[in-house]
């Protein structure tokens, strides 16, 4: 006999902060900046760096420039329905076969973004720090965790995010005081790096960063609506590119520039070179730790988002009961054959391409239906 | 409109048909005759065999009548002196009924109507008094348990702050509630569960503050427990937990009567029960179980710093010999060298693996921590002596353990003792041998997977419904009485952790007058155009 509420129905309380699994500003913020911090301290600081050599570090304002109008837009479409997410919007302004058949690309390269982006996290474990313990082992444990916080829900993501918010934020400044003193400023210069690309890369892998979009799909979780929506990815997508930024500054400061490209893991070398002192050093385990927890809600949001998705797309009734297959798909999928880490970053690319081919024309084509009903249904009203 | 929990529904059912069940239970009328109403209880109750039953025969008026109780569970004396002396002695009136005679003014009474509420009376120490032709018994609430008196608390001792802990008698234990708190909003509500033992539970909350679906849910897992009809309810906190299997408690389990009080005011529930010298309060919160009574009864910066030393505590005891095996078994990288040679050098004439030493060593001092809880109190030190001597000394020069893995677990066991909670204490306790387990499998790799892991466990474990970590996550007004805490005037919010009614607790825009140099500068703000 049970005499608990079960986590799936809703309690007798109404009002009750604790069981209405909405998240609110704090919890969308903290998730923004997992969600995109993440990017600064894996393999994705090859894409950055390529774009604007040693000025790679500004790409990341870049990106969050570019995308401002994005968010922006999206919040505006959606303020225009207040209460819907993106997912509800697009059924009401396309029809439901139409937003089916775009979650689905969604969902599909939503699966293949994050098979690309855990694989190399269990390989970056394997070659740094365990190198006797065979990456498939470590796959299916970031699988697990990440899994276990995706079926807690939303809303326990969110809490995690934000209780660790802060220590992510306190590591980083002690990681630069550890290598404050071997950090050559003079190798920002030129500080605008190649030019050009460093405005049009980002432009043409917008896809990098295109979670942010994705987490309108879950706007109806959010308390407060389109304000907190953009408030919070605002903030947390701001404090991530200044972290992002400030990392990848540190790595072309530390190593210099054409080092800190070639280095496969920069974020995990520089912290080999952390020192405080000279007897308190090698301290690399210790931002491990810190860097695993961050990556664990990373990959939580990205299982959360493909499961949401795929219960929309198969019209599954249960969310939690598409947990398990979902991690499955992601276990075996996860042994696609590459021959080298080179073809990784290809396939990489070709997702980012299609994302950026896909979710921005589909976000712009929603902005514009949308208004343009809107505006309908307003002249209409006022013909009447 | 949102629908209804199906366990919700299930609980209304039992509810329901507990009520059911009570109205048509035939309940057995007194008989009219004296003789037949002792020959009934005597069969009820097995009085033949019970050497402590007594009866006193009597007259009432001119009908011969009888006192029956359980000797030592009811006052003789009383009933002496209260009950059977002034009905011995000749009345005047003409018609005669206990409740309205005179000689029995002094006494509460109680008229009962059927045999079953008869026997309850009398197992529940009270006198009664049956009459010859009168088809009504008379309770007197003259019950005098043997009970142990106020006494210290043990496990929640403070060195400043009130000393007295609850008993196992639950009268006492809402009075002294009552002394705390005494307020007209405070209210008590008695009910008795278990068929055979029929325990009393008590349940108390501030009207004014405590949220009403809360107590209703309370009442409610309370008359799910009362419908299910258990023989015995020994410890109700296990009937209305949510998650029994959970590590972590769903109550707040208390001896202190000022800290159960201090809860009733932040809205949360206290429920207290017969035989037991302590109160659980729901919610509880990670705040409520890491929060030391004392933490408020010492001054701000004391306070401060004893969060701190148990905030440090709290990380040692769970991670400290997880830590210990990651850093030497895959991040030897990180030791300083001095220590590493240090540590490699006291390991060297050691058989055993690391891991396996400090798993001997943790599971030794629970053994020890067990053997002291259950060891008679005479021979108490000998635990001492045998564990740091045998266990420590003797297992080193034995070349068993480093002297190193005796710091490690010193400071692992030192360091749970801090936490305030028992529940919690244990659940730590149980917790770092899954740390150990983890940092042993994959070092800080591992440590870190089970830290997320157990971190959302944490944030998404509700205890009726409320957050654990609230209001931390998720973020709620609270007096900000968390990690730290405010100047205690200056606690102004009611806190929401416990969903209150109640807004604020007191008007912000006046409590500057306790802070002079704060009031001058707001006096000169307000002064300024």
């Amino acid at each position: 006999m049970r005499f608990g509420l079960s986590r799936e129905q809703p309690s007798e309380r109404g009002t009750n902060p604790s069981t209405d699994d909405l998240i609110g500003q704090r919890e969308l913020m903290a998730v923004a900046f997992f969600l995109l911090v993440v990017k600064g301290a894996d393999s994705t600081t090859t894409f950055l760096l390529s774009f604007g050599g040693n000025a790679g570090w500004l790409s990341v304002f870049v990106y969050f420039a570019y995308m401002l109008p994005f968010l922006w837009l999206v919040t505006r479409t959606l303020a225009a329905r207040e209460g819907l997410n993106l997912i509800a919007l697009s059924e009401e302004t396309f029809g439901v076969p139409a937003t089916k058949a775009m979650m689905s690309i969604l969902l599909v390269l939503g699966f293949a973004a994050t098979i690309l982006n855990m694989r190399p996290y269990a390989f970056l474990l394997e070659v740094m720090f365990y190198a006797k313990t065979p990456a498939t082992v470590i796959y299916v444990l970031l699988i697990a965790t990440s899994g276990y916080l995706a079926y807690l829900g939303l809303e326990t993501i969110g809490r995690v995010a934000s209780l660790l918010l802060p220590y992510a934020l306190l590591s980083f400044g002690l990681l630069f005081l550890g290598v404050y003193d071997i950090l050559d400023y003079d190798e920002i210069f030129p500080f605008f790096g190649r030019g050009w690309p460093l405005l049009t890369g980002p432009l043409a892998h917008l896809g990098i960063v295109v979670d942010m979009l994705y987490l309108a799909v879950f706007l109806d979780r959010v308390k407060g609506g389109t304000r907190t929506y953009w408030n919070g990815m605002l903030s947390g997508s701001g404090i991530a590119a200044v972290s992002a930024a400030v990392l990848l500054w540190m790595y072309v400061t530390a190593f210099g520039y054409p080092a800190a490209s070639g280095t496969l893991y920069p974020f995990q070398q520089l912290t080999r070179l952390a020192h405080f002192g000279w007897y308190i050093n090698h301290v690399e385990a210790a931002f491990l730790g810190i860097w695993v927890l961050a990556s664990v809600v990373h990959f939580a949001v990205y299982i959360y988002t493909i499961v949401y998705l795929f219960q929309y797309v198969v019209g599954a009734g249960d969310f939690f009961r598409l947990i398990v297959p979902t991690l499955g798909i992601l276990f075996v999928a996860g042994f696609y054959p590459y021959r080298s880490f080179i073809l990784q970053y290809t396939y990489r690319a070709w997702v980012v391409y299609a994302l950026t081919a896909t979710v921005f024309p589909f976000v712009i084509a929603l902005a514009v239906a949308v208004r343009y009903r809107f505006r309908r249904s307003r002249g209409h009203r006022r013909a009447d | 409109m949102r629908s209804k929990n199906p366990i919700i529904e299930h609980r209304d059912d039992l509810v329901r048909s507990l009520r059911q069940k009570k109205a048509s239970q035939p309940r057995t009328p007194i008989p009219k005759r004296l003789q037949a109403i002792t020959a009934e209880l005597e069969k009820r109750l097995k009085l033949t065999e019970s050497s402590d039953f007594r009866r006193r025969a009597l007259t009432y008026g001119r009908r011969p009548a009888a006192v029956f109780y359980f000797h030592g569970i009811a006052d003789e004396e009383l009933v002496e002196h209260g009950v059977i002396e002034p009905l011995s002695r000749p009345t005047s009136g003409r018609k005669l009924d206990p409740l309205s005679d005179r000689r029995l003014h002094a006494l509460t009474v109680e008229a009962l109507t059927a045999l079953e509420d008869v026997e309850n009376a009398l197992v529940d120490g009270q006198p009664v008094l049956a009459i010859d032709g009168f088809r009504r018994v008379y309770a007197f609430h003259l019950d005098q348990f043997p009970v142990r008196p106020i006494d210290r608390v043990s496990n929640e001792s403070v060195l400043k702050g009130p000393q007295e802990g609850f008993t196992e008698q639950l009268e006492t234990n809402m009075a002294l509630l009552r002394r705390y708190l005494r307020s007209p909003d405070l209210v008590i509500r008695r009910r008795q569960l278990g068929r055979l033992k029929r325990t009393g539970v008590a349940v108390a909350y501030l009207k004014s503050v405590a949220n009403p679906n809360l107590v209703a849910d309370i009442e409610k897992r309370l008359d799910a427990v009362e419908a299910l009809e258990y023989d015995a309810v020994a410890s109700v906190e296990q009937f209305l937990e949510e998650r029994p299997y959970s590590l972590l408690p769903s109550m707040l389990t208390t001896e202190r009567p000022d800290r159960a009080a201090a809860h009733l005011l932040e809205g949360h529930v206290v429920i207290i029960q017969d035989n037991m010298p302590y109160a659980y309060i729901a919610p509880a919160t990670y705040w409520n179980l890491f929060h030391s009574s004392e933490d408020h009864y010492q001054r701000l910066p004391y306070s401060w710093f004893m969060r701190f030393i148990r905030t440090v505590a709290f990380f040692l005891t769970l991670l400290t010999p997880g830590v210990y095996i990651a850093a030497t078994n895959y991040h030897v990288e990180m030791i300083p060298i001095d220590l590493l040679m240090a540590i490699s050098g006291s390991r060297e004439t050691v058989p055993f693996p690391a891991v396996l030493e400090v798993f001997l060593m943790e599971f030794s001092f629970e053994l020890i921590r067990e053997a002291s809880v259950r060891i008679p109190s005479q021979i108490g030190p000998t635990i001492g002596i045998v564990g740091a001597l045998i266990l420590g000394q003797a297992a080193v020069q034995a070349n068993i353990i480093s002297p190193i893995m005796v710091i490690v677990v010193a400071i692992t066991g030192l360091a749970s003792f801090t936490q305030p909670d028992l529940s919690f204490n244990l659940a730590l306790r149980i917790s770092r041998f899954f740390f150990l387990f983890a940092g042993a499998t994959l070092g800080f790799l591992g440590i870190a997977l089970l830290l997320a892991a157990a971190l959302a466990y944490l944030v998404s474990f509700k205890s009726f419904g409320v957050g654990f970590f609230t209001p931390w996550a998720p973020y709620v007004p609270s007096s900000h009485d968390v990690f730290l805490r405010r100047p205690l005037p200056a606690e102004t919010t009611m806190p929401k952790t416990a969903l209150p009614q109640a807004e604020t607790k007191v008007d912000k825009s006046r409590y500057f007058a306790l802070f002079p140099r704060l009031g001058a500068r707001r006096a000169a703000k307000g002064r300024r155009p």
